[in-house]
């Protein structure tokens, strides 16, 4: 079986059908803001949100009402919008997570043994 | 990076996004960009491919907001054929109307052609089959021709708007 050159575009497609969750859960950390939510997830090695950005994401989590909302300043700085989750935030925080783990085990069921050298 | 901010601003204004709420997500964009660049962090990782479309990034953030409304190809569907049936049905029923008034008319002028070459009483049965309630008035004939043409007109549009549409979705959208 011969090795296929790493897709460097999955990580972003991966990514997308998840970020909403991850978004969620860094605010279920701490209440914070926009930017402050692309460093933490860059922090954590996502640091290419598919290519877009987090803002209309977390315009959609708040217009379905997944996010609670309040301008605080911070560091100083102006004042910013600082997002938390709602009561159904976090629902969909805990459903999503669960659908998530479901998924990753199957995946990792059938990817998980397949051991080859990747090939750049 | 004003640049930035000032094509989002003006892309809000176009869509009619309010002035408080186009405000806020401005607010919020220069304080979270100056925050990049003093990290020196490019702009790009905090945009993504936005970066490079100012308008397309505003209208994205303002439409998932929902301050905007959806484009119209997201309508539901029954809102997107409600004109054309309306359309359509209009044109029917005002063709139909229109000739019957016409085939009215056209069998008074047979009556009168008839009673002028027989008897009265020979010609009568025929005249009250066709007009039980009189004859139509003859100043409306025009208007029966003319609301004949546009019903036909318009059916003839309305197969042409349906063949369109059909073409259309048999060979699916086209490539931007």
């Amino acid at each position: 079986m011969h090795c296929m050159p790493v897709d460097e575009a999955r990580q972003p497609q991966l990514l997308r059908g998840v970020l909403d969750l991850c978004l969620l859960a860094i605010m279920e950390e701490e209440e914070t803001y926009g930017y402050e939510l692309t460093r933490r997830l860059r922090e954590r090695g996502l640091s290419m949100v598919g290519g877009g950005s987090i803002y209309p994401l977390l315009g959609r989590l708040e217009r379905n009402g997944l996010v609670e909302t309040r301008r605080l300043a911070g560091r100083g700085g102006p004042p910013r919008k600082y997002y938390s989750p709602s009561a159904d935030g976090r629902r969909a925080l805990a459903s999503g997570v669960a659908e998530w783990r479901a998924t990753r085990d199957a995946v990792d069921g059938l990817l998980g043994p397949i051991e080859m050298e990747v090939q750049r | 990076m004003s640049d930035f901010l000032e094509a989002c601003r003006r892309e809000w204004k176009r869509l009619g996004v309010p002035d408080p709420v186009a405000a806020e997500m401005a607010a919020d964009l220069e304080a979270d960009l100056a925050q990049a660049r003093e990290e020196g962090v490019a702009a790009e990782e905090v945009l993504g491919s936005g970066a490079f479309d100012p308008p397309g990034f505003a209208a994205t953030w303002a439409r998932e907001r929902g301050v905007i409304p959806a484009p119209a190809a997201s309508r539901h569907p029954a809102a997107r054929w409600a004109v054309p049936l309306a359309f359509a049905a209009f044109a029917i029923l005002t063709a139909l109307g229109a000739a019957a008034a016409v085939l009215a008319f056209h069998g008074a002028d047979v009556v009168g052609v008839a009673r002028a070459a027989s008897p009265h009483r020979l010609v009568s049965p025929l005249r009250d089959f066709t007009h039980p309630v009189g004859p139509p008035a003859e100043g409306l004939r025009p208007v029966a021709v003319v609301l004949l043409v546009v019903g036909l007109a318009g059916i003839a549009l309305t197969a042409i708007f349906w063949l369109r549409r059909s073409d259309r979705s048999w060979r699916g959208p086209r490539a931007s």
